[in-house]
Order: C-alpha cells, then structure tokens, then sequence
C-alpha cells in the first residue's frame, strides 16, 4: 500500500513552520497473541501529521483505541516514534538529547487523563509544584514560594493549599493541582489527555472554562484530547479525527462541525444524540461488521455505512483539500 | 396504576461513629412502561437508591422506607427471603462494567442458561432456544457462536448486550440500568441506549435509566429525576424539565454542557456552578445545593421540601413557585 | 475526603508520618501490643541487669518450681531448669540473645532483598528474569526445611543459623520491593514527575521509595517474627545456637525431656516465644492498618 504523506510535507518544508508539528509520525509496538504464541507489530498510529499554530487549540477527537492517547506519548516525548519526526519552534526534536528533552519538558506540559492518579500521594501540593521549579529554573526558594502561591491563586485554589496532600481534595480540585503543574513553567504548549473525563458534570464546566481563560491570558496551544464532541467543538480551533491510528479527516472546527465529510466523522455526530438534530441524514456506523476485509484496507471499511468493494481492498490516501481540511476517503476524491 | 413507587426512601452508611446518609427520603414514581431517567453527579447516591430497591446493600448499608411498591406488592412488608424472590422475577439491574454481572470462568451459554433455569425455563433444549432468542433480541448477530464464548473474548459493548439479556430472562417488569453505557464508546453507547429503549417500549416494561449524562436522557426518557447529595432535587416530565427547569441545580448543569454550536470565542465562558460537590459527611446547612447555588437566598438555610408544582412535577426549592411565576409574567 | 475550602479551613496539615502515627494510636490492641514488645525490648536490652544470676551458674536445686508453688524458691522467681540453672536469669539472656539475632538476620535480609528487589524492577528483563527464577528455587521450599538443608550444608552453630535464615527471608524482600517499583513505575504521577525532568535518580528516591516504604515496613516486622521463630526452631533442633548458649529455642530443647517432672521449663521459653510473636504480628498488623495498606 502506497499512502505517504509527502504532500503534506514538501508543502510546509520551504516555509516557517508552526509552533510545533508532527510529521508522518508512526509508532508500533510489539505485541505477544496468546491464543498463538507468537509475537507482531502492532500499528497503534499510522502516519500522523498535524501542525498547532501559537494560541491555537488544536482537538484530538476518537473513541478508545483509536491511538490518540498514545499520539500523546509520543510528542510528549515519554516514547520514541518508530517514524517520524517532531518539529517545535522550527527546531526538529531528538528523542535522545538531553537538551532537547529539556527543552521540550520545560515547553510542552501535559495534564493527564485522571487527576487521583497524576499526583504522587505522598507528597504535598507545595512540595510536587517546587519540585517542578527546582529542576527546571534558577529561582530561589523565596522566588519558587512566590511563584507557586501565585499560580494556585491563578488557577482557582488557594496559597495555603500547598500544605496539602492530594487525597484532601476532590476532582475538580485535583485537575486544578495538575493544571497549575502545567502551567507554573509558563510554557507554550499544553497537551490535555481527557482532562475532563473523569470529572464530574458541573465540574466540568469550571475546568474548561479555567482552561481557556489561561489560554487567553498565556497564550498558550491545546493539543486537546477528547471524546466528547459538543465540549470540542466548544473549545477548538481545528480538528483531528483518529479511527484506529489514522486521520480520517481534520480541519477547522468549522469544517468538520459543519460539513464533516468522512463517513466515520458522520456517523460520531449521528451517535451523538445533541448532533442527531443537525445532522439528521447521517448513518450509524454498521451493527454488524462486514467480514473479509483486506488487511491495508480503509480502516473504516469493516463498519462504514457505505463500504464498497473498493474501500474493503484499498487504503484510501488522506487528500489536502483546497480549503486545507484533509479527509481519507474514497466517497471524497472526485 | 402504577409500576413502582417508592416513598421516603433513605439509606445509610453504618460507621463507628454513626450512621452516614447516603440516600435522603428518595419518593419515585413509575408507570407501567414508562421510562424514567435518574441523573446526579458520583456519589450523589443514585446508584445506592437503585440498589436499595433490588436489596442489593452491603450488610454495613441500612434501608428505611414508607413503601417500596413493586408491581402491586409492598417490599417492605416482606420478610428478606420472599423479597429477594420477587424482585428476582420482577426486577433486573445491569451494571455500568457488564464484567461486574458476568462470570468470567463460564462461558456465555452457561451462565444464560442457568439464569433462564432459575425462572423456570423448562427442558435442556427449550432452554437452549430460549438463550438463543435472548441473544437475538439483545441485536447480536451470531448467538449460535457467542453461546460457546467466554466474556474476555467479546468486547465491552458485546459484553454488555450479553449482560442485558441475562436481565432480560426473567422477563422483568422493571430493568434498572446503571451508567450501562458510561464505559463504552460512542458509537457503542447509542446503539446500546437504543436498545434498551427498544425493549422497553417493546414489552411494555418500566426502565430506569441512571446516568450523570442529561444529554444521554433528552432524547429517550418520559420522566426524569434530578438527584443531589442524596436528595431528589426535581421530577418531572422530560420535555418540562429540558424546557424550564424550576431547580438551579438542574438549570446549572444543563447550562453547563456547551450547546450546539456553541464555539470558540474568546472571553465566552460556560456557565459552571461555583464549589464543589459537598462531602457526604459535611454537608450545608439547608438547602444542600445552597453554598454553590447562585439564586441562593436567605430562606436557603432552611431545609426545603421536596414540593408539587402544578402543571411541571415536584420541586425541592423554596424558589420554584416563585421563579415560574416569574417565568410565566415574562412569558405574558 | 473532600475539606471545602468555604467551610472550614485547617490550620495545619499534618504529615504524612503524623497522620500514620495518630491512626496506630488510635488502635488499642496494636497499641497494646507495641508496648509488651517495648518491654520485651527493655528487658532484652538490660537483661546483665535485671538478671538476678548468670545463666550458665548451676544451683544445688535443680527442677525447683516457680516462686509461686509451694516447693518454690523467692530467689529463684521461675524456678531452675534440670542442670540447677536459674530459669528466669536464662530467660532474660534467650531474650536478649533471640532479639539481636532476629535483628541482624532482618536487616541482611532486608538490605539484600531490597536491594536485589530494585535491581530486578528497574533492570532488563533477562537479569529480572535470573533473579526472579533463583528467589522462585527458594520459595519452592519450605522455609524452615530450606534453612535446615542450608545448616546441614555449611555445618551447624550459630553464624551458619543466622545465614541459613537470612537466606529464607530474602525472597520475600525480593518480591515485595520488586512487585511494588513494578506497580510505582506503571502509575500516572511517576510518569507526570519523569514530564517535569526529573532525574531517575530523583523518581526514585521522590516518588518511588516513599510510596512502596509502608509495605516494606510491614514485611520487615513479618520477616523479624519469622526470624525469631526459625532462630528458636534451628535452636530447637540442635542446629542453631548450642547448648549452653541462652537462646529459647536452645533452651526448649533441653528441657523438653523433662515436660512431665517439670513442665515449667518447657512452658515458659515457649510464653516467652509466643508472647514476642503474637506482639510482633499485632504491632505488624496495626501499622499495616495505620499506613492505609489494602488487603
């Protein structure tokens, strides 16, 4: 199967690149089948290119499986991609250096998914935030004291919060804790991993909003991970949509919130009971999967409403439209 | 006449230093084949009143209730043993995690089969018949293979069909389904929803769907209950509560979902209610919305009464009347 | 718990260590438990001083009954053993004999199973496997049969004891540290410290350690009453401490020829072994419980 990406990338190799962009990222693990005994290569993201833009938030939208936490992973710099390369402020990022480790640490942060597990239980708030501090500047502890109070303040809490020790707060509080590890390096980057998802509804609410008061003030980009669509179209500026490690389709928020062309974005808004009203022509995805489809094949072919002969032998290539929104499907290239 | 009514339903947490509650004089009303919609947030004791009323506490749980009126008998009134065999042949639960009412050391046709056995299923191949049925309904496409599976072998959206046609072989007057579609995908989810809606309207059984999704009981539910910290803070028809909710609480987190079409601008927040969910140990005084409510008025530091409003449901707020006659001046 | 900030605000928050402390406070049997075992520790300590007479000096009197019996003694408050030996005076010293080695034998095996522990979670998996497979041999037997065969191997007496049950013990060590930086490294926070550019080093003795410290407290008092028990065992059997030496188990043995003439000189080295065991498991307990430990 032949579906490189080049396109996309001789187009943006003249010119300066956006704050941080991925290239034809891949990454594979090695995966042991025990009902064989043998041991493969598992796909878990296929070829992924994105470009986020200064201020910008840019949505990760796909169901579990679809590779998008391990995409995280991977620009976040806990792994290695197989392929690929990473490029923040026009500078291409090495796994290895140490300098660009830090570099990268200190400039793209991340919040994770489940806020009772991103902080260590045995230390106190004060004592996790000055840790990030003293690894990463040359404040002095009278300088770090200052900086934590003000960035608990900043993010809802307050300064004698530092005290504390994780399991004396609730949820919402606990994504604050984490949010305020994010930003107190004041970085460019931010990278959200579900941080809404295990949160309660009407916390949920005071999060993102916390969320995009930060952005406004910082400056900062979203990489945004998310299931949950009316939350992204609330908050993003583009969108990617992943179906098992590949970009069926991305664009702006506008693009795929209004016109989504791929028939698995189509079929998102049609599970979606908010979307069924703005969308009421859009199929479900298939009950009942259709059986001998090609391996290489769409990735969508199995349950897409409208597979054809083609989709379930041919990968399609994922096509830059004219407006600049990419979709991977063969309903779309004429 | 009604499926099920439950009157001053309160559940406690026994503890060293005293009982805790969990659940706080809960009255639900269902018609028969109605489906009912219950939605709070974790821990505001939505899932203890369902398990309460299928007798599924933990011994450190204790129940008080006026009534727990089942299709017509009163399960208060029954000793634990006739209890437990009516609400068996009259009630089902499934879970959020379809593992939680599977066995994973059986296979699919084991464990069917002896449910289906346990409510009288006759002979070995009417069983088998029956199972097979069972699994057709539920929408899975080859019951004759998933019979000899094993529940890690299927996915979570399969297992859970699985586990809905467990409850579904003591032909339930009442199924209680909890979250049942909070750890799945999305796709999954609606396929899910809509077949428990499907089912229900089909054989005229009562369902209460629990859930902390609004948007997931919009479309599918009759009536719904609106719970908080262990109390039932509103219940009313769907279409009343989606158009002019009378509880803040109820306002604020229909609020809070972003709306449709609803994008990025800046300086344009999303109404959040303010604080956090109260601890069940420490709850506010009054009213225990009253600290994060944002009409919260003086008379909020007493307790209100769950109270009927005409025309809409029931209303635990001091301010519902006023707030729709309000409503109904604005309207004019 | 969830403490609102717009309800009450808590002047001081307590450590982590504190808190620990308050929750073993608050258990009476541990508590209980903890202060025989202090006093058991006393006496062990300052055992030169609180007995009355050496224990190797032999009286006239032999298989005199405790002070409480008719034909008793006051000078001899536990009565004499068969050789005339002043049972209360041998008891003190077994005290202090078991104690230090049931110490010594914990702190090696300790050190090298914590240590083997570490090594076998944070290296590759071909020397996690070597390691894992070895400590499986060990395991493979029981505990007490393996430090026999180990005894029986290297010769008896008291240094080869020490070894053989040190031996046994260290597997356990090995297992707890392993399993426990095992589940550390797979959680969300060690992740989210490496992110903030933390040094291996660092997460390890910031995030790892702390975390995995309560179950290894907890086997180390498993693994000190497992010592003092097979010290008395080997003793018993002729293997560990010989003859004239104090040590319960020694003691145990010689007199338990003797159970029907004086069954006081078999029951009171055995009170005395129970008693510092059943102290060591409830204190044992009671931290696992003040620490917040599952199971």
């Amino acid at each position: 199967m032949s579906f490189s990406f080049c396109q996309f990338g001789k187009q943006s190799g003249g010119r300066l690149l956006s704050l941080l962009e991925a290239k034809n990222i891949c990454r594979k693990y090695r995966v042991r089948s025990y009902n064989l005994g043998q041991s493969g290569m598992l796909e878990a993201i296929k070829n992924i290119s994105f470009a986020l833009e200064k201020g910008e938030t840019l949505a990760i939208v796909g169901e579990s499986g679809s590779g998008k936490s391990t995409l995280a992973r991977q620009i976040i710099g806990i792994e290695k991609p197989t392929r690929g390369d990473i490029f923040f402020e026009n500078e291409r990022l090495e796994f290895a250096n140490k300098k660009h480790r830090k570099n990268r640490f200190r400039n793209i942060r991340m919040i994770f998914q489940n806020p009772y597990e991103s902080l260590n239980p045995q230390a106190r708030i004060g004592k996790i935030l000055d840790d990030v501090l003293s690894i990463n500047t040359d404040l002095n502890p009278k300088q770090r004291k200052q900086k934590i109070e003000s960035t608990l303040s900043r993010v809802g809490l307050l300064p004698e919060h530092r005290h504390r020790y994780p399991h004396m707060f609730s949820g919402g509080q606990r994504q604050r804790v984490a949010i305020a590890r994010a930003i107190i390096l004041d970085p460019k980057v931010i990278i959200a991993d579900e941080p809404l998802s295990a949160l309660d509804v009407s916390i949920q609410a005071q999060i993102l909003n916390l969320l995009q008061e930060l952005q406004e003030e910082m400056g900062m980009s979203y990489l945004f991970i998310s299931h949950d669509l009316n939350v992204v179209e609330h908050i993003a500026d583009h969108v990617l949509v992943m179906y098992q490690g590949e970009v069926v389709e991305s664009g702006s928020v506008s693009q795929v919130f209004d016109r989504p062309v791929h028939p698995y974005t189509q079929s998102l808004f049609a599970s979606t009971p908010m979307y069924r009203k703005r969308f009421p022509n859009f199929q479900k995805p298939r009950d009942k999967k259709i059986k001998n489809v090609k391996k290489g094949a769409c990735c969508f072919a199995e349950r897409c409403p409208y597979s054809e002969q083609r989709c379930q032998v041919e990968h399609p290539d994922l096509i830059t439209k004219e407006d600049s929104s990419r979709v991977a499907c063969f309903k779309n290239e004429n | 006449m009604h499926l099920l009514r439950v009157e001053n339903l309160s559940v406690s947490y026994l503890t060293e230093s005293g009982e805790v509650p969990i659940v706080d004089r809960m009255s639900i009303k269902m018609g028969m084949g109605e489906i009912l919609g219950v939605v709070g947030e974790s821990g505001s004791g939505k899932s203890m009143m369902a398990l309460a009323i299928m007798g599924l506490l933990s011994p450190k749980m204790r129940m008080r209730a006026d009534y727990i009126n089942l299709d017509g008998e009163d399960l208060m009134k029954m000793s634990v043993e006739d209890r437990a065999a009516y609400v068996a042949s009259k009630a089902a639960i499934i879970f959020q995690e379809p593992q939680a009412s599977l066995n994973p050391c059986f296979s699919i046709a084991s464990q069917l089969d002896e449910t289906i056995a346990f409510h009288g299923g006759g002979g070995r191949a009417d069983r088998k018949t029956k199972a097979l049925e069972l699994l057709d309904d539920v929408g899975i496409n080859r019951p004759d293979l998933v019979l000899k599976m094993y529940p890690h072998q299927l996915s979570g959206g399969m297992n859970q069909r699985v586990a809905i046609a467990m409850a579904l072989a003591c032909e339930p007057r009442l199924l209680i389904a909890d979250e049942p579609t909070t750890a799945l995908d999305v796709t999954i989810q609606s396929q899910i929803i809509e077949l428990l809606v499907k089912l229900s309207r089909a054989q005229q059984s009562g369902l209460m769907l629990i859930t902390h999704d609004f948007a997931l009981l919009s479309e599918n539910t009759d009536r719904i209950g609106v719970v908080y910290s262990g109390q039932l803070m509103e219940h009313a028809a769907t279409e009343n509560i989606l158009s002019s909710p009378h509880h803040p609480y109820t306002k604020a987190l229909l609020d809070s979902i972003p709306q449709l079409g609803d994008r990025h601008v800046k300086g344009s927040r999303l109404f959040a209610l303010d604080g956090n969910i109260p601890a069940i140990d420490q709850l506010p005084v009054g009213c225990r919305l009253g600290p994060r409510c944002p009409k919260a008025e003086r008379q909020c530091v007493n307790t209100p009464e769950l109270r009927s409003i005409e025309n809409y449901g029931k209303v635990r707020c001091h301010l519902a009347s006023v707030s729709s006659v309000n409503k109904a001046e604005a309207d004019s | 718990m969830i403490h609102s900030p717009q309800f009450y605000q808590q002047s001081v928050i307590p450590s982590t260590v504190s808190r620990w402390t308050n929750n073993f406070l608050k258990n009476k049997l541990a508590l209980s438990a903890f202060v025989l075992l202090a006093l058991i520790f006393l006496v062990a300590l300052f055992a030169p001083w609180i007995a009355p007479y050496d224990p190797a000096i032999q009286f006239e009197n032999t298989k005199l009954p405790p002070a409480w019996y008719d034909d008793g003694m006051a000078r001899h408050l536990l009565g004499t053993d068969d050789l005339g030996r002043d049972l209360f005076s041998r008891l003190v010293h077994g005290a202090r004999l078991s104690l230090k080695l049931a110490i010594f034998v914990v702190v090696i095996a300790s050190s090298i199973g914590m240590l083997l522990g570490s090594l076998s979670a944070l290296s590759n998996v071909w020397i996690d496997q070597i390691i894992m497979r070895v400590m499986d041999l060990i395991l493979a037997l029981p505990s007490l049969l393996l430090a026999i065969v180990i005894v029986a191997l290297i010769g008896p007496g008291l240094p080869n004891a020490i070894y053989a049950v040190a031996i046994v013990l260290i597997p356990h060590f090995v297992l707890i540290t392993r399993n426990a930086i095992k589940a550390e490294l797979g959680k969300e926070y060690v992740t989210a410290m490496m992110l903030d550019g933390a040094t291996k080093v660092r997460l390890f003795t910031h995030s790892i350690l702390p975390n995995i410290l309560p179950s290894v407290i907890v086997q180390i008092t498993l693994a000190f009453s497992t010592a003092v028990l097979e010290i008395a065992a080997l003793g018993f059997l002729g293997l560990g401490a010989q003859a004239p030496y104090p040590e319960w188990g020694t003691i145990l043995s010689e007199s338990h020829a003797y159970i029907t003439i004086a069954p006081w000189t078999v029951a009171l080295p055995g009170l005395a072994i129970f008693f510092t065991l059943l102290s060591i498991n409830l204190v044992g307990e009671g931290l696992r419980d003040a620490m917040e430990l599952e199971q």
